[in-house]
């Protein structure tokens, strides 16, 4: 009833609701989510949903509004000046911008990994990781080793700096920098992780480290990733949305996406033929 | 739009199984022909099959270029696997078609010069037209057609069911005859069969979702 409720309202079909056509947990819900800079209009009535326990990737060419929409999943969006945002996001049925809903809250519980790995570069590698535990008032020195140790094991690194975990975090290689950039995200007990463009400026090996560890990360965590790489999205997301020009012109489940898309836009956006 | 990199590969690997398209009619219909009417084109019949067998393996090669190289997707991906399958429906007419120019050799020695051909003839033209049929559909990506094919494929089941009752029933004395038309319409019926598959490859290839024909 909801579903059917909620697509009248939206005028938007359920299965871009909802991209298997099936009734399955969503984290993340938008409704008529409008988003933008100033008078630029970049977000346009986002109606979808956010499988829990899944990758969604979310593709476009660039300037459609991908990293937009997911900075709006953890109220990034109002942190540049002149930004403004309409519409819902709800996250297991709380919206995110209700008044009284701490946007410092939203960002531990919808955590964020950047393009370029941003580890603290004065910060050792552990204190990278235990930073937020820190800030979240942390201290005890056997608490802190315990998280930084499964932080650093889920992110796949803990056997590559378990025994230098007083070096600088800007001594690792790209593609460690990354995994402890995912570390010091899951330190502080996120349920979903966006991560936008993640790989991009990584090379194929550590690409697929971070591929995989993504795998492995969607058994406990929901993750959204802002690709411009098809293939990534092909390899590793459940679910794939097409944005265009602020719009969601398709959403569905990632084998039937990129075999048969039901947009022709898609459809040519996929296979290069675009413009 | 200009011309993508991988528009070329798809090109060529088109042009491959169109060719292959018009060189499996002949081959079928020129094994065909000799059964019918007499004429040792075996050894003709086999190269052909094999040319087709061989572009099979260049559209084969060309397919997995094409998918390490450009990773294909959406209409690119399903023209590559579809052109696949459809490349080996039409190497498999060449092996039928050989297979049916070889009956008569395998019974070499037993007289089959009495049999009434008027059956065979029949399910023959039969299946051909079907063959055309499909070729046209690959080539036009239009399927208008298709009820039509479905329709001789149905005929050709019956005839081939009730012409296999019917043989089961002839004296002994007639083996030879027997055998012959029982390897020959089986070959045909197995023809008719991929004329089929080739028209379902091509309606993913154009809609992305399945077609049952037979």
């Amino acid at each position: 009833m909801l579903k059917m409720q909620l697509a009248k309202q939206t005028s938007v079909n359920t299965q871009m609701l909802e991209p298997n056509g099936i009734r399955e947990k969503h984290k993340i819900r938008t409704e008529e989510l409008n988003a933008w800079f100033g008078k630029n209009h970049v977000l346009k009535d986002i109606s979808m949903m956010i499988r829990e326990y899944a990758i969604t990737a979310i593709i476009g060419p660039s300037g459609c509004g991908k990293s937009t929409l997911i900075r709006c999943f953890n109220r990034m969006h109002e942190l540049v000046p002149s930004a403004r945002v309409s519409g819902t996001v709800l996250l297991d049925g709380r919206n995110i911008y209700d008044r009284g809903v701490d946007p410092v809250l939203v960002r531990r519980i919808v955590g964020m990994v950047f393009q370029k790995p941003n580890p603290f570069p004065t910060m050792s590698v552990y204190d990278n990781v235990a930073a937020g535990l820190k800030l979240n008032g942390i201290s005890r020195r056997k608490d802190l080793d315990e998280v930084v140790r499964q932080s650093l094991e889920q992110a796949g690194l803990w056997d590559e700096v378990k025994n230098d975990l007083d070096k600088s975090g800007a001594s690792l290689s790209g593609g460690q920098q990354q995994r402890l950039c995912i570390a010091r995200t899951l330190a502080v007990q996120p349920q979903i992780m966006l991560m936008d463009e993640p790989c991009s400026a990584l090379d194929p090996i550590a690409t697929a480290k971070i591929e995989q560890l993504m795998i492995t990360l969607k058994k406990r965590y929901t993750l959204v990733i802002v690709t411009h790489n098809m293939q990534q999205a092909a390899r590793v997301s459940d679910n794939t949305a097409f944005l265009y020009l602020g719009r969601l012109v398709e959403y569905s489940e990632t084998s039937r996406f990129f075999e048969n898309p039901s947009d022709p836009l898609t459809e040519k956006y996929i296979t290069g033929k675009f413009g | 739009m200009s011309e993508r990199p991988l528009d070329r590969g798809l090109n060529n690997i088109a042009k491959i199984v169109s060719d292959m398209a018009d060189l499996a009619v002949d081959t079928v219909k020129a094994s065909l022909s000799a059964y019918l009417e007499g004429g040792d084109i075996e050894i003709q019949i086999r190269a052909w099959s094999d040319s087709l067998r061989s572009m099979e393996n260049d559209v084969e090669e060309m397919a997995v270029e094409l998918i390490a190289r450009h990773q294909p997707v959406a209409t690119d991906l399903r023209a590559i696997k579809s052109s696949m399958k459809i490349a080996y429906d039409l190497s498999r007419f060449g092996r039928y078609a050989y297979d049916i120019s070889h009956v008569l050799q395998l019974l070499d020695g037993y007289s089959v010069g009495d049999s009434d051909n008027r059956f065979v003839k029949e399910m023959g033209d039969k299946v051909m037209s079907m063959l055309h049929l499909a070729v046209e559909i690959y080539k036009m990506k239009e399927f208008s057609k298709v009820d039509e094919l479905s329709k001789k494929e149905n005929e050709v089941d019956d005839m081939y069911r009730k012409r296999l009752r019917n043989m089961a029933q002839s004296p002994p004395e007639k083996a030879a005859v027997l055998i012959s038309e029982v390897l020959l319409t089986r070959h045909l019926e197995r023809i008719a069969d991929h004329a089929c598959y080739i028209v379902e490859e091509v309606h993913y290839m154009v809609y992305g979702r399945p077609i049952y024909i037979r």
